[in-house]
C-alpha cells in the first residue's frame, strides 16, 4: 500500500485499540440486570402461591399427574397448619395450569362441581397449596389446564401428604 | 542460497502450490474449519433463546369480554373455587403487532364465545387474533358492572345486553369491593347450573408497592419470540405496544420466578403510548397493586415510571 | 493481468477456496440451528425458528468478519498466510450476504406487521442515542451493513481499475469503521440481553485478537517507514545511498527501502540490480516482498507481473509501475530519489563479477 494508506491503517488500528476496549467495558458496566433483588415484591409472590420462605418438610413424595412429574412436600406452615408444596420436575408448558383436589379413588376425566380449586401452577416454580379438610380421607390431585379446558392428569393424594 | 529451498518458496494462486505452503495450509485450513464449527456448536449454548413460552394452539372460550384497562376475557374456572380465584383472565391481541380487532372490542360487556390462538408462558396466557360472537349469558351467571369499550369516560357504565345489568351503584370503587369469589355463594356451588356473579371491576387492593421490572408486550414475551425480552427485543416490543398490544410489566425475583402486571393509569386506562420510551428497560413503578381474579394490575401515573 | 473484464477469473485454487468457504458457512448455519433445536428438545422448550436463524446468520457474519480481518495483518507477519489473501474479496461478499440475511430476517420478525413501515420502525422505534445502556444498537448494524454493501458493490476489479487502487483501498478501509460499529452492535445489543459470561469473553477475545493483530502489523510497518531516506540527502546527481548492499539481497528477491516516505523495491537477478516502485498497480501490493518468476517481478498478493527493466506487465497486459535509476559503488546500492514515469525503460546496474557470490 502507499504511505498514506499505511498511515490510515496505523491510526485506525490505534483508534480501535483505544475506543473498542472502552466501548466494551462501558457496555458491561451499564448492562442492565432484570432480576430483581430488592425483595419489594416478595409479599406479592407469596400471595400468588410462590414459596418465598422455606418451611419444614414433614414428608416428601414424587407424584405423577399425566406426563408431568412433581416433587411434593408436606410442610408445617404454622403450629396448627400444614400445606403441600409442589415443584414440577420439567417446565409446565400448558396454558393456565391449575391444581385441583377431587374426591374419589379414580382419576377424574373432567372436573365436577365437587372438585376444589387449590391454586395455580407456573413453570418449575415451587408452589404452596392448602388442602381442604375433605382431603383427610384421600382423594385425587388433578392437574387442569384452564387455557385448554382439559384435565392433563390426576393421581391419588399420597397418605403422607394428607392434611 | 538455493533459490528452490523452502524459504524461497513463492505462492501464486494460478501456479502449483509450493510444498511449504501446502504443508502449512493442510494444518491451518482444518483448524480454521473445525474452529468455526466449534463456535457454531458452542454459541447456541450461551444464547438465551429458550424459555417456557409456547404457542398452544387454537381454543374456544366462553366468558365475559372486558375492554378496560386492557381488552381481556374473563373465563369461569370449573369446580368449587371458593378458596381461590374463581376466574381466569386472558389478555387479548391481534395476530399482528396490533391490539385486538374493533369487531371483537364492540362486544365488550357481553358474554361471548371466543376462538383464538392461546400463547402462554408460566402462569400467563394470552388469546391472539380471536374471533368472537355474543351468546346468551349462561343460566346462573350474573354480570355486575359490565364495561364497554365505546364509552371511554365511564367504563363502569352498565351496558344493556342480554346479560343482567347490575342494579348496584356503578361508581363503587374497586378498592372496597369484594372479590367475585366472595360474592358467589359456595353453598349453591354444587347446584347445576352453578350460580356465579362476575364483576369485572371488582378487584382487591393489595397495597402500595415499589416494583422493579421491565415493560414488554404481552404477546411476544409469552411465546411468539425468544427471548421476547431485554434489549434485543426492545424495538419489537415498542412496535407491539404502540400498535395496541397490552403492555405487561414483568417483575422477577432472584429465583427466576416472574409476576406479570398489567398497567393502568390513575383513570384506569391503558398506558400504551405513554410508556414507549421505557419499554425493555429496567424501570421502577410505584403504585397501587390491584388483583382482579388471577390478573394483577399496577395503578400508577405513567409519568412517574422511572428508569433505573 | 486483465485485458477484458470477466465476472470472475476462475482458477482451480479459487474454486477450492470458495468450496471450503461455502461449506464452512453452510455447516456453521446448519450446526447452529440444529444444536439450538436439540438443546430446546432436551428441555422440552423448542426455540423459535426465525429467531434462531437471525442469530445463526448474524453470528456467522461476525465470525467470518474476524477471519477476514485477520488475513491482512497475518500476511504482513508471515507470508504463509498469503494463499488466504488472494481471494479475500469472495469472503467479504459472502459475509455481506450473511449480514444481509440477518438484517432482512430481523426486519421481518421485529419490525414488520406493525403500525409503521418496517424501515421507519427500525429508525424511530428506539431513539435513545444519548443513553449508552438503551442505545439503539440496530443503527450500528445498519451503518456497518451499508459500508459492507458499498464494499461488496465495488469489489470487482472493474471498480478497482476505474477508481484506481489508492482510492479503492481508501474506500475499502471503511471495513475498520464497520468492524468498530459491529463491536458496538454486538456489545450494546446481544451482550446486553444474553448475559452468559462466556459469550462476553468470546466477543472480547475476538476483539483483542483483531485489534491486536492490526496493531502489531501497523507498528511493524510504521517502524520501517521511520527509516525513510530523505530526498534532501541526495547527492548532486540525485542519488541517495540506500544502505543496502548487493550481498544483502537474495537472488530473484528484493530489499525494500523507503525514500521520502514511499517504498522502493531493489531486486537482484541475473547479475543485475533494478529498482522499481514497491506498489503494485493492481491493489498496491508490496512488490518488494514478491519474487522474480519467469523473468518478471511477481506480486505476492495476486501474482501480477512486471518486467524489472521497464516496470511494465508483459503483453497483452497493460499494468505499469514507476522505475528508478540504480548506481553501484562497489557493493553499495544507490537509487535516484526521483522515479521515472511508470513503464519507463531503465538500464539495470550490472553487478561487477567480483561482487557476485
Amino acid at each position: 500500500m502507499i504511505l498514506e494508506r499505511r498511515q490510515t491503517h496505523y491510526f485506525a488500528a490505534i483508534a480501535m485499540a483505544i475506543v473498542l476496549p472502552l466501548l466494551f467495558a462501558a457496555s458491561l458496566i451499564w448492562r442492565p440486570n432484570y432480576a430483581m433483588t430488592s425483595g419489594a415484591a416478595d409479599e406479592l409472590f407469596a400471595r400468588a402461591g410462590y414459596v418465598t420462605e422455606t418451611a419444614e418438610s414433614i414428608a416428601s413424595e414424587r407424584i405423577k399427574l399425566g406426563v408431568y412429574t412433581f416433587t411434593a412436600d408436606a410442610v408445617q406452615v404454622s403450629l396448627s397448619e400444614t400445606a403441600i408444596e409442589l415443584t414440577s420436575v420439567f417446565n409446565l408448558r400448558i396454558p393456565d395450569p391449575l391444581l385441583y383436589w377431587a374426591p374419589g379413588k379414580d382419576a377424574p376425566e373432567a372436573l365436577g362441581d365437587d372438585a376444589i380449586l387449590l391454586g395455580g401452577l407456573s413453570g418449575r416454580s415451587r408452589r404452596r397449596f392448602v388442602l381442604p379438610d375433605e382431603a383427610k380421607s384421600g382423594g385425587q390431585l388433578v392437574l387442569f389446564s384452564q387455557g385448554s379446558s382439559t384435565v392433563i392428569g390426576a393421581g391419588p393424594l399420597p397418605d403422607s401428604l394428607k392434611p | 542460497m538455493n533459490p528452490d529451498s523452502p524459504r524461497d518458496d513463492f505462492y501464486r494462486h494460478y501456479a502449483p502450490m509450493p510444498k511449504s505452503y501446502r504443508r502449512f495450509l493442510l494444518v491451518l485450513i482444518p483448524i480454521l474449519f473445525l474452529g468455526i464449527l466449534a463456535i457454531a456448536a458452542f454459541l447456541p449454548n450461551i444464547h438465551s433463546q429458550l424459555n417456557t413460552g409456547k404457542i398452544q394452539g387454537r381454543q374456544t372460550f366462553e366468558g365475559l369480554l372486558v375492554a378496560e384497562p386492557v381488552p381481556h376475557i374473563i373465563v369461569p374456572r370449573p369446580g368449587n373455587t371458593e378458596n381461590g380465584d374463581g376466574f381466569s383472565r386472558y389478555v387479548l391481541s391481534a395476530g399482528n403487532k396490533a391490539g385486538v380487532s374493533q369487531k371483537v372490542l364492540d362486544l365488550a360487556g357481553q358474554w361471548v364465545s371466543m376462538k383464538g390462538l392461546v400463547v402462554s408462558r408460566n402462569q400467563y396466557s394470552m388469546v391472539v387474533g380471536p374471533t368472537a360472537e355474543a351468546i346468551a349469558t349462561p343460566e346462573g351467571v350474573t354480570i355486575v358492572n359490565p364495561t364497554d369499550s365505546t364509552d371511554n369516560t365511564s367504563p363502569s357504565e352498565p351496558e344493556p345486553t342480554e346479560a343482567i345489568a347490575s342494579p348496584e351503584d356503578v361508581e363503587s370503587d374497586s378498592t372496597d369491593a369484594t372479590s367475585p369469589s366472595d360474592d358467589s355463594e359456595p353453598a349453591e356451588a354444587i347446584e347445576t347450573p352453578k350460580s356465579i356473579t362476575i364483576d369485572p371491576t371488582a378487584g382487591i387492593s393489595l397495597g402500595e408497592f415499589e416494583l422493579e421490572g421491565e415493560i414488554l408486550d404481552g404477546k411476544c414475551y409469552p411465546g411468539v419470540m425468544k427471548p421476547g425480552r431485554g434489549k434485543v427485543h426492545r424495538a419489537c416490543a415498542i412496535r407491539c405496544i404502540s400498535g395496541g398490544i397490552p403492555a405487561v410489566f414483568i417483575v422477577q425475583n432472584d429465583r427466576g420466578e416472574s409476576l406479570y402486571f398489567l398497567l393502568e393509569d390513575t383513570e384506569g386506562k391503558a398506558v400504551n403510548d405513554r410508556v414507549l420510551p421505557l419499554v425493555g428497560d429496567r424501570i421502577k413503578i410505584s403504585g397501587e397493586v390491584m388483583q382482579y381474579d388471577d390478573m394483577l394490575v399496577v395503578k400508577a401515573d405513567p409519568d412517574t415510571y422511572a428508569r433505573m | 493481468m486483465s485485458v477484458g473484464y470477466k465476472s470472475i477469473q476462475w482458477t482451480k485454487t479459487k474454486l477450492i477456496y470458495d468450496v471450503i468457504l461455502i461449506a464452512a458457512i453452510a455447516l456453521y448455519v446448519y450446526l447452529f440451528i440444529t444444536v439450538s433445536a436439540k438443546l430446546g428438545a432436551e428441555m422440552n422448550i423448542p426455540p423459535v425458528g426465525n429467531a434462531v436463524r437471525i442469530r445463526a446468520y448474524g453470528s456467522a457474519a461476525f465470525v467470518l468478519l474476524h477471519v477476514i480481518l485477520s488475513i491482512g495483518p497475518l500476511c504482513r507477519l508471515n507470508d504463509k498466510f498469503l494463499p488466504l489473501l488472494f481471494n479475500r474479496r469472495h469472503m467479504g461478499v459472502t459475509m455481506f450476504v450473511l449480514a444481509s440475511i440477518h438484517a432482512a430476517k430481523t426486519l421481518n420478525l421485529y419490525h414488520a406487521a406493525g403500525n409503521l413501515d418496517p424501515i421507519v420502525s427500525l429508525f424511530v422505534g428506539n431513539t435513545e442515542y444519548f443513553n449508552l445502556a438503551a442505545f439503539p444498537f440496530e443503527t450500528c448494524g445498519i451503518v456497518a451493513l451499508l459500508i459492507f454493501f458499498m464494499m461488496a458493490a465495488t469489489s470487482h476489479d472493474f471498480w478497482l481499475t476505474n477508481l484506481t487502487a489508492p482510492i479503492w483501498k481508501a474506500l475499502h478501509m471503511g471495513v475498520y469503521a464497520a468492524y468498530a460499529l459491529l463491536v458496538g452492535h454486538v456489545t450494546l445489543g446481544a451482550l446486553q440481553s444474553h448475559r452468559d459470561p462466556l459469550l462476553t469473553v468470546a466477543v472480547g477475545i475476538g476483539m483483542v485478537w483483531v485489534v491486536g493483530l492490526h496493531l502489531a502489523a501497523a507498528l511493524q510497518e510504521a517502524k520501517l517507514d521511520r527509516q525513510s531516506l530523505a530526498v534532501g540527502d541526495a547527492d548532486a546527481t540525485g542519488f541517495v545511498e540506500t544502505g543496502v548492499t548487493v550481498g544483502d539481497i537474495v537472488e530473484n528477491r528484493a530489499k525494500i527501502v523507503t525514500i521520502s516516505g514511499e517504498r522502493v523495491a531493489i531486486f537482484k537477478y541475473d547479475g543485475k540490480i533494478a529498482a522499481v516502485s514497491n506498489v503494485c498497480q493492481h491493489q498496491n501490493g508490496p512488490l518488494g516482498e514478491g519474487k522474480i518468476v519467469d523473468g518478471c517481478i511477481t506480486c505476492p498478493w495476486h501474482g501480477y507481473q512486471y518486467l524489472p527493466e521497464n516496470g511494465a506487465s508483459p503483453p497483452p497486459f497493460t499494468e505499469k509501475i514507476p522505475t528508478f535509476d540504480v548506481r553501484l559503488e562497489g557493493d553499495r546500492i544507490f537509487v535516484k530519489a526521483i522515479p521515472h514515469p511508470a513503464g519507463t525503460t531503465v538500464e539495470p546496474a550490472q553487478i561487477p563479477q567480483s561482487s557476485v557470490g
